[in-house]
């Protein structure tokens, strides 16, 4: 019965994640189309966009880029050609892949549990946790887009089960497969390069390493994985994402004195704004990309039994999944509290996991204190969830396609398939640097398109002569015109104009 | 260490440093809008939501965007923003904020729970209303006695249930560690209250 139930909340994570990926959200951001031409460059030339062959950073718009998800675009485009969905595919596939982990992972936490009653009462957190994230909005939203991250909480994710049935088990695969997980999250995204690391020390700690010298081979080889990153993260290349998004370096402080109070302090104020109710229920973070307007990171319906998740677990005394999650609550924004702005719901999608468990122990908790209108209650809960659930869906499918779609890069398609169609006409294609993605998008719809990026105050050059060019530029407010090739609209029903191609002779 | 004594005077320089939130009270004008009922259009908002509703059965229009869901929306927006840690970090001091949820816990935690325990909790978590219903413009000085005062007193007194239970060491440790940031918060990163505050 359990696996059949645990299969309809797979199906129901799959329908949620795939149905229109390619479409909503409405187009991919410049981040999905430099990955999407990394790959395709990858998959057909073996280098990336600079010529370098196989490597292990990509550069792309003034930081690197980590490897694993751009191989695994490259993966996806060998199967489903140079289009939206395969850049979105692996992120997809991980997202889905997270809910029966995440599953199996709290029915050993259950299974560990040493308090015969409390593990009663867990029987079906399990379950209901991962139905929880595959409804999860939080989750969704980076699922559905070509984001790093879901790769990389899936990767962290089994290697804290890995590592959960190792010190069930002990059996050596276990705990190697666990530690190779942490790495290759490392290599996924920016905030496992801080995440990993503290999860391998703790290992260290926790199977005391340091006393077992038959373990030296092993720790040898992870020094030697780990290195690569290590020594790229103390480049300045590597250290230049770090610069450009530290929390540290807008206070510009230079002594230390200053430093050594102020530093501090802003981390743990940016590492507790991610607990705020605010972020977490109401607004979110506020970056389109990362969320439906109207909507925070959790449901609202879902405060109370968090609230309530976290009391429950508080009052229990020695339990292995108190201390799992609340060791995962707590480190999963600790790279997210280092960079600006915080709270940022994508490094710190890591805490969805937590926030899981704690929301489906509250429900659980809080239904089986209740002993009166048990059914009554139940319904409405039911009734309040679904009804907010549907909410979420037709924001996500009505609103989120039209509001929000200048933060997914909407336009350029429209600009690089109008110029596609004219190209032929002209000797020149001018592109006005107000759009200054469009270099990316050229590069990943049609890398033929021969252009030149122009400033705003820019006119023909006299050398030029009589030759045809194609000027495209922002909306200006000129609606018509002779020389008006083409308006690129947005989608809506305002007919916004977002740019345009103009013809000058 | 775990003497009354030491008790007491841990909780009264908690006090002292929760009293110091105050210089935030006095110089602000009023709160931001974020608060506030009155800073709300109902029918706009529900204007621009249905205007991106076109070719959308009407029924899921009604069901999506009435009034009603609208202000409910609202005001929990509003009342989460006086649970929100950074409002209470900087209005009611680090440990303040601390001490209100240790209040919380406690009391609820409490099997032997009185009737005037459950007047504190309806009374803390019903006063924020008055902020989001009641006159936005009336001085925060004056807000600061129905709003500061009984905070600051339901968290003084969670922190003491918090350094009555538990290992009283690591309690100490962790109360005075908490003690010295929030002291070295309100000095340093006082400017956090400009997103609730209009400034004198």
């Amino acid at each position: 019965m359990r696996i059949v139930l645990l299969m309809v909340v797979v199906i129901v994570g799959l329908l949620l994640r795939f149905i229109d990926v390619s479409n909503d959200p409405p187009g991919l951001y410049v981040d999905e189309v430099s990955i999407g031409y990394n790959a395709y460059q990858i998959l057909t030339t073996g280098k990336d966009e600079y010529g370098i062959a196989h490597p292990l950073w990509f550069r792309s718009y003034g930081d690197y880029k980590l490897p694993v998800y751009i191989y695994m675009v490259a993966g996806s485009m060998a199967i489903f050609g140079k289009t939206e969905f395969a850049v979105r595919f692996p992120s997809l596939i991980a997202g889905i892949l997270t809910i029966p982990l995440f599953y199996l992972f709290l029915e050993k936490l259950v299974c560990l549990e040493k308090d015969t009653v409390l593990r009663k009462r867990l029987t079906y957190v399990p379950l209901l946790a991962s139905f929880l994230l595959a409804i999860s909005s939080w989750h969704i939203q980076f699922s559905r887009g070509g984001f790093e991250i879901t790769v990389g909480t899936l990767f962290y994710l089994l290697g804290v089960y890995l590592f959960i049935m190792w010190l069930e088990k002990k059996k050596t695969w276990s705990i190697l497969v666990s530690v190779l997980s942490f790495i290759l999250a490392m290599y996924t995204y920016h905030t496992f390069r801080i995440l990993s690391p503290l999860a391998l020390l703790f290992i260290a700690y926790r199977e005391k390493v340091y006393k077992h010298p038959k373990t030296l081979p092993a720790i040898l080889a992870v020094v030697v994985l780990c290195l690569p990153i290590i020594l790229f993260t103390l480049s300045p290349h590597g250290s230049e994402r770090f610069s450009a998004t530290s929390a540290f370096a807008q206070l510009k402080m230079t002594n230390i004195w200053q430093q050594l109070i102020n530093y501090p302090l802003l981390f743990l104020s940016n590492y507790l704004s991610f607990f705020s109710f605010d972020f977490l229920f109401s607004f979110g973070d506020g970056i389109g990309r990362h969320q439906i307007p109207l909507f925070g990171e959790l449901y609202r319906w879902q405060l109370p039994f968090f609230l309530a998740g976290i009391y429950f677990l508080l009052r229990q005394k020695k339990s292995i999944i108190k201390n799992t999650t609340l060791l995962l609550f707590l480190t999963a924004p600790l790279a997210g509290a280092l960079a600006v702005p915080s709270p940022h719901a994508l490094r710190s999608l890591p805490l969805v996991i937590p926030c899981m468990v704690l929301i489906a122990i509250g429900v659980v908790f809080i239904i089986q204190k209740i002993h009166r209108f048990k059914i009554v209650l139940l319904s409405l809960l039911i009734i309040i969830a679904t009804y907010e659930f549907l909410f979420y869906l037709h924001f996500y499918y009505v609103h989120y396609p039209q509001v929000n779609q200048l933060d997914w890069g909407a336009g350029y398609k429209g600009i690089v398939q109008a110029t596609s169609q004219q190209k032929s006409k002209y000797t020149y294609i001018v592109v006005d640097d107000v759009l200054n993605y469009a270099p990316e998008y050229f590069h990943f719809y049609d890398p033929s398109i021969r252009y030149m990026m122009v400033s705003e105050s820019w006119q023909k050059p006299k050398k030029w002569g009589d030759a045809p060019v194609l000027y495209i530029r922002p909306f200006y407010g000129q609606r018509t015109g002779k020389d008006l090739v083409a308006n690129i609209y947005l989608k809506g029903i305002n007919h916004d104009i977002y740019a345009q191609l103009w013809e000058i002779k | 260490m775990g003497n009354k004594v030491t008790k007491s005077i841990i909780v009264i320089l908690s006090a002292i440093v929760e009293v110091l939130t105050l210089q935030a009270w006095f110089i602000c004008k009023a709160f931001t809008d974020i608060f506030h009922r009155t800073s709300i259009n109902l029918a706009l908002q529900l204007d621009d939501y249905i205007h991106a509703d076109k070719g959308t059965p009407l029924l899921f229009t009604r069901l999506f965007h009435n009034k009603l869901i609208q202000i409910v929306f609202d005001y929990l927006r509003f009342y989460l923003q006086f649970w929100d840690v950074r409002f209470g970090s900087n209005w009611f001091s680090l440990i303040g904020y601390f001490g209100i949820f240790s209040g919380f816990y406690y009391i609820l935690a409490n099997k032997k729970k009185k009737i005037y325990h459950w007047i504190a909790v309806i009374i803390i978590l019903l006063l924020p209303f008055i902020e989001i219903i009641g006159e936005p413009q009336v001085n925060v000085v004056v807000k600061s006695f129905y709003l500061w005062f009984p905070f600051i007193l339901f968290s003084i007194y969670g922190l003491y249930q918090f350094l009555l239970h538990g290992n009283r060491t690591v309690r100490f440790i962790v109360v005075l560690l908490l003690l010295l940031i929030s002291f070295l918060w309100l000095i340093t990163l006082h400017n956090g209250i400009v997103r609730y505050c209009i400034m004198i």
